[in-house]
């Protein structure tokens, strides 16, 4: 049964109050901070340069440029990485065969791939996301198996025994009871697909892009506006999350009361 | 109707390597459509049985044959316990019970007639819409019996159907499964731990011991449809008399403790 709306209302002013502990402490490290330096600036200030930064929609194209390669890496990922889970996920000969190659691949840091990344797609758009896509890839890509692996075996028997043939009971009964697990790899792989999509402006040099900004404004000492730029990348994230799990509970919702 | 076992020998090999013969020799003919209802100790072989005559679970020897034929996919029904693994939840009503018909690419309108016909022909009261999940335990194990029959099976095997739900949703669910047997007049085989369930839904009453061979075949005479004071009813208490020796001499009672 859903909440009602006094019950949401409440809900929501009680996590305010934790943004409104955050920004105190902010604001007490800011006052307390050692005379002379300036290594927090208040929270005023930052509000003050976020407003500006999306009133004067400088910070337009490089949201839009940090989203083309986290949203084109992640994607991608999404398409290889269930279809790459579905097949190893279904046939125990293939898990076999690849599960220690995949175990090896996975282990290696994605920032340790950067310069063959650079090697192979140039310095461009496509080594960063390229590197999205390997860091979100093997998340999904074993979330889907372990979700085949795991698909009820009742339902199974229940659709092969109504004489289902094996690509009716894959595509009718297995897909569907592995998407929950399919999800969770895609919801992990988000966040880390908005982490490499900075990681790559910052580390990897971009004229645009969120992690480009915030790597500018702190070589030239913008406190302010680096601060606000932090801020954007995690609303991002957490406006992602958002609309992630709604999406979760439309696609697989029935998990959440089923089983 | 005919259900033919000849000579069949199951067994399994535990984790430890362990072989455990379930059937040695096992043979049983049936050639009425009746209401057959199967008790035994635990163990015995009942559900193995069961899966054996679907298919499920290939026999090591012997010869299962259904109508003077080997079974044919999809002719025969089956009712797990485990109801709310062997539903599709996320499938509305009305496409779980369509499931089989789809699998068996029968046409829409087709189907739909089939649907609608078993929804009003049982009186079904929860809206064919609604998602699975929402049910109560008992109206989702009517749809499953009613998935079971919509494809006309020519046999409905039950495997503990009604253990899993309370003593009242139990009761309606048990005459519901009657109403059907009386109205389809697709033979029944029964699986339950229920002595009462068993005796009062059976028209036959085949007791399988515990070297999983046919003890005996009781005969239950009272009239259809049954209900629930024929409990008391001296024919039954003759019978369950029977089942209660047969089932201390199995080692599955010892002096009041059930086992």
């Amino acid at each position: 049964m859903k909440p009602s709306i006094k019950i949401r209302i409440v809900d929501t002013l009680i996590g305010f109050i934790g943004f409104a502990i955050v920004i105190f402490i902010w604001w007490y490290a800011f006052q307390n901070q050692k005379a002379g330096t300036y290594l927090i600036p208040s929270p005023v200030t930052t509000f003050k340069k976020l407003t500006v930064l999306f009133f004067s929609g400088e910070i337009f194209i490089d949201l839009y440029e940090t989203l083309y390669r986290m949203l084109a890496g992640y994607f991608l990922a999404g398409i290889f990485g269930i279809s790459c889970g579905l097949l190893l996920g279904s046939f125990p000969f293939a898990r076999k065969m690849f599960d220690g190659t995949i175990d090896f691949f996975r282990s290696i840091p994605v920032t340790a791939l950067y310069p063959v990344f650079v090697l192979i797609f140039g310095i461009g758009s496509n080594s960063k996301i390229a590197m999205i896509f390997w860091a979100s890839f093997f998340i999904i890509c074993i979330n889907t198996t372990y979700g085949v692996m795991q698909t009820n075996p009742i339902r199974r028997k229940m659709a092969q025994l109504y004489g289902a043939t094996w690509f009716q009971i894959f595509s009718r009964v297995t897909f569907y009871d592995s998407l929950p697990h399919a999800m969770v790899g895609l919801r992990v792989a988000l966040s880390y697909a908005l982490i490499v999509s900075i990681l790559t402006e910052m580390f990897m040099g971009s004229q645009y892009g969120i992690g480009a900004k915030i790597s500018e404004s702190y070589n030239l000492y913008q406190i302010d506006a680096m601060f606000a730029l932090i801020l954007i990348a995690g609303m991002l994230g957490y406006f992602f999350n958002i609309i992630f799990v709604r999406i979760e509970k439309k696609i697989v919702g029935w998990k959440f009361n089923a089983d | 109707m005919q259900i033919k076992l000849e000579n069949i020998n199951k067994s399994f090999r535990s984790k430890d390597g362990e072989v455990k013969t379930i059937f040695k020799n096992f043979s049983l003919s049936i050639s009425e459509p009746d209401f057959m209802t199967i008790i035994g100790p635990n163990g015995c072989g009942k559900s193995t049985l069961l899966n054996l005559i679907s298919g499920i679970e290939k026999a090591d020897s012997g010869s299962i044959e259904l109508n003077n034929k080997g079974r044919s996919l999809g002719s025969i029904g089956y009712v797990w316990q485990d109801y709310r693994s062997s539903l599709l939840p996320w499938l509305n009503v009305y496409q779980n019970i369509e499931f089989p018909l789809k699998l068996r690419k029968i046409e829409k309108t087709e189907r739909r007639r089939i649907v609608d016909d078993l929804l009003n022909e049982f009186r079904v009261s929860f809206s064919p819409q609604k998602e699975v999940y929402k049910l109560s335990g008992g109206q989702q194990q009517l749809v499953c019996l009613l998935r079971s029959v919509a494809s006309n099976p020519s046999l409905l095997l039950c495997d503990e159907p009604f253990s899993a739900l309370d003593q009242s949703s139990r009761w309606t669910m048990a005459f519901y499964l009657e109403q059907l047997w009386l109205k389809k007049k697709i033979p029944i085989l029964f699986v339950s731990h229920d002595i009462d369930e068993s005796i009062l839904l059976g028209n036959r009453i085949i007791l399988l011991n515990k070297s999983a061979q046919v003890d005996e075949v009781l005969v239950n005479r009272l009239p259809r449809p049954r209900n629930i004071e024929m409990l008391s009813s001296p024919e039954h208490i003759k019978l369950r008399q029977r089942v209660i020796q047969f089932m201390k001499v199995n080692g599955a009672i010892q002096d009041g403790v059930s086992t």
